[in-house]
């Protein structure tokens, strides 16, 4: 028989609304299973569990007195330390910020209050969201619950980490240009990032404000709906969320043949891509088939463009974001007395860690007045005539399919050291954040060495329904929510 | 065009503090990365399927523009709960360097 700490949170949420067990035998469960098993993984920067106790307590209060408790009720969330808590440290694993606690909630976090949901703690990540591993932390690296060795992917590695080795059941990240994917392909869970503007970013910490979107990471597609529905929406403490209000729903597969999904494959992606990572997505591709779905072979031509487009776009933005960073407003203790602006500014500034050090200095280069036709204003062009491929491309196709990451996971440290072959790993998951659409990475199966292959999808804008029905059929016919590590 | 970037100057302008030691390796690897941004010189209109950017035609209506509906601020409900717990304090002002 299966622990409580096994169990997706839609089973556990229905046996604590029933009384079957109470949210506070649950969260002491979690937070037991959490101590015993991240000292291998390292997926907390910090924990809430007094709180969490507390809150659980009173859920229990609630539905003994038969008051509603929502979606969510009793069931622990890990929170990305990029996405503000009230009263919680939120580091976003940056020495930088080592010492900020934040004064109020993020949107999402809001919401996912109201709906019962309660905040277990904060979760590693690479320095501000920089980062394809979630080795560049101040708090030391995450490891990837199938193999210690391995990275965990980032930059949300520590959500998809903590969920994958069934620490909780459903977290947050956000994904800039993959940080929600590739943790999620790396650990053999589901991530999705929804549609810019149809999640609120109030209160995440800015590191690139066109590209990033906040998103769920569950273990099973019927986990991922309840938080995805929770956060989305208007809000308007952030202008860019639409005003509509999208409701999505896990269909029953009969349903779902009937709408019959014309899939398009992006075939030279998955032929440059490792080859069990090809094979796997190839599988993928005969299993939706086999369901009925049209498959067709399609490309995106100006794929070849995406890598130096987003890369100088997300840099720029940084560097934007970044220079708020003085030690004044936010900051660590060290007294400012005696110091001229400058050297003051600077040496607070070298808390920062290299990456982060080097995208500003290349996002401050773009920008600047001689360089600025060169790249910045090419790459918005370009970013613009790639959303508009896409659009060609919805009007033939529901989904494009292609594969999360083009490797299997590797070994910690492999490629800290070579920006370009790092920066390289996200080539086919920023083209949905340059585009603004949504797309999601479902587990597609283990390697021959037991290494997680993640599959992507992409859907046009606002048609996270689709991407959840095709999410529904895999899931259906590989079962891959039993795929557990060993921890 | 990538070749000998000023990485000092840079340094200064973006007001960051690299031990010289560090230099030559953050050297090369800006160097390495505008390389591979350089890639987007390469980037001709006939590479895409799509019309250049001059002909793109915008897809929203305007005629169908969305209300101006007032909404209480937000500063004015929330803007008390607001407790900044604020390093580097004296005398109730925050403190700064010389400017």
């Amino acid at each position: 028989m299966k622990s409580l700490y096994e169990l997706p949170a839609f089973v556990v949420s229905r046996k604590i609304k029933e009384q079957e067990i109470t949210a506070e035998e649950y969260i002491s469960i979690i937070i037991e299973r959490i101590k015993k098993v991240d000292d291998k993984i390292n997926s907390f920067i910090s924990h809430n569990f007094e709180s969490a106790l507390i809150r659980s307590r009173a859920i229990d209060k609630k539905i003994k007195e038969g008051i509603n408790t929502g979606l969510l009720a009793g069931i622990p969330v890990g929170i990305k330390d990029n996405i503000s808590v009230k009263g919680l440290k939120n580091t976003c694993a940056s020495r930088m910020l080592a010492e900020y606690v934040s004064p109020y909630n993020a949107t999402v976090v809001s919401k996912i209050e109201e709906q019962g949901g309660i905040i277990i703690g904060k979760l590693n990540m690479d320095e501000f969201g920089m980062g394809t591993t979630s080795e560049y932390s101040s708090h030391g690296p995450v490891r990837n619950p199938w193999n210690l060795d391995y990275v965990a992917g980032g930059s949300s590695g520590g959500s998809a980490a903590a969920v994958a080795s069934s620490q909780i059941p459903l977290s947050l990240g956000s994904d800039t240009g993959g940080s929600i994917r590739c943790p999620s392909s790396f650990c053999s869970v589901i991530g999705i990032k929804p549609t810019y503007g149809s999640v609120s970013r109030n209160g995440l910490i800015s590191y690139s404000n066109s590209l990033e979107q906040i998103g769920p990471i569950a273990r099973t597609i019927y986990d991922l709906v309840p938080l995805l529905n929770t956060i989305s929406g208007d809000d308007p403490k952030d202008n860019t969320t639409v005003h509509k209000k999208y409701e999505y729903q896990t269909n029953n597969v009969d349903n779902i043949l009937k709408k019959k999904y014309r899939i398009g494959v992006l075939n030279e992606l998955i032929d440059d891509s490792e080859t069990e990572v090809g094979k796997n997505t190839r599988k993928k591709v005969k299993q939706l088939e086999n369901y009925g779905c049209e498959v067709e072979d399609t490309r995106i031509p100006l794929s070849n463009y995406a890598l130096a487009s987003y890369y100088v776009i997300a840099t720029a933005e940084a560097s934007s974001n970044l220079s708020r960073y003085d030690n004044l407003r936010y900051g660590y203790e060290g007294s400012p007395e005696g110091y001229e602006w400058n050297s003051y500014f600077s040496e607070s500034r070298s808390k920062f860690g290299d990456e982060v050090k080097l995208r500003i200095l290349l996002g401050s280069y773009v920008l600047s007045a001689g360089y600025y036709g060169k790249y910045y204003a090419k790459a918005q062009k370009i970013r613009s005539m790639i959303k508009r491929e896409f659009d060609i491309l919805f009007n033939k196709y529901d989904i494009l399919l292609l594969p999360t990451m083009p490797v299997l996971p590797f070994k910690l440290g492999e490629k800290t050291l070579q920006p370009i072959e790092h920066y390289n790993l996200d080539v086919y998951t920023i083209l949905a954040n340059l585009a603004g659409i949504p797309a999601i990475s479902i587990p597609g199966g283990l390697s021959e060495k037991g290494f997680p292959i993640g599959v992507q999808l992409i859907a046009n804008a606002f048609n996270e329904q689709k991407l959840i029905d095709a999410g529904v059929l895999l899931e259906n016919v590989d079962g891959f929510e039993t795929w557990i590590p060993k921890i | 065009m990538a070749k000998g970037i000023d990485i000092i100057k840079l340094c200064n302008m973006t007001k960051l503090e690299i031990p010289e030691q560090n230099i030559p390796e953050i050297s090369r690897k800006v160097e390495e990365v505008l390389l591979m941004f350089d890639k987007l010189d390469e980037f001709t209109t006939e590479d895409s399927t799509v019309p250049s950017i001059e002909d793109l035609k915008f897809e929203m209506a305007f005629e169908n523009l969305r209300d101006d509906e007032p909404r209480p601020t937000v500063e004015s409900s929330e803007g008390p709960q607001l407790k900044f717990k604020l390093k580097n304090i004296k005398d109730g002002f925050i403190l700064g360097p010389r400017i």
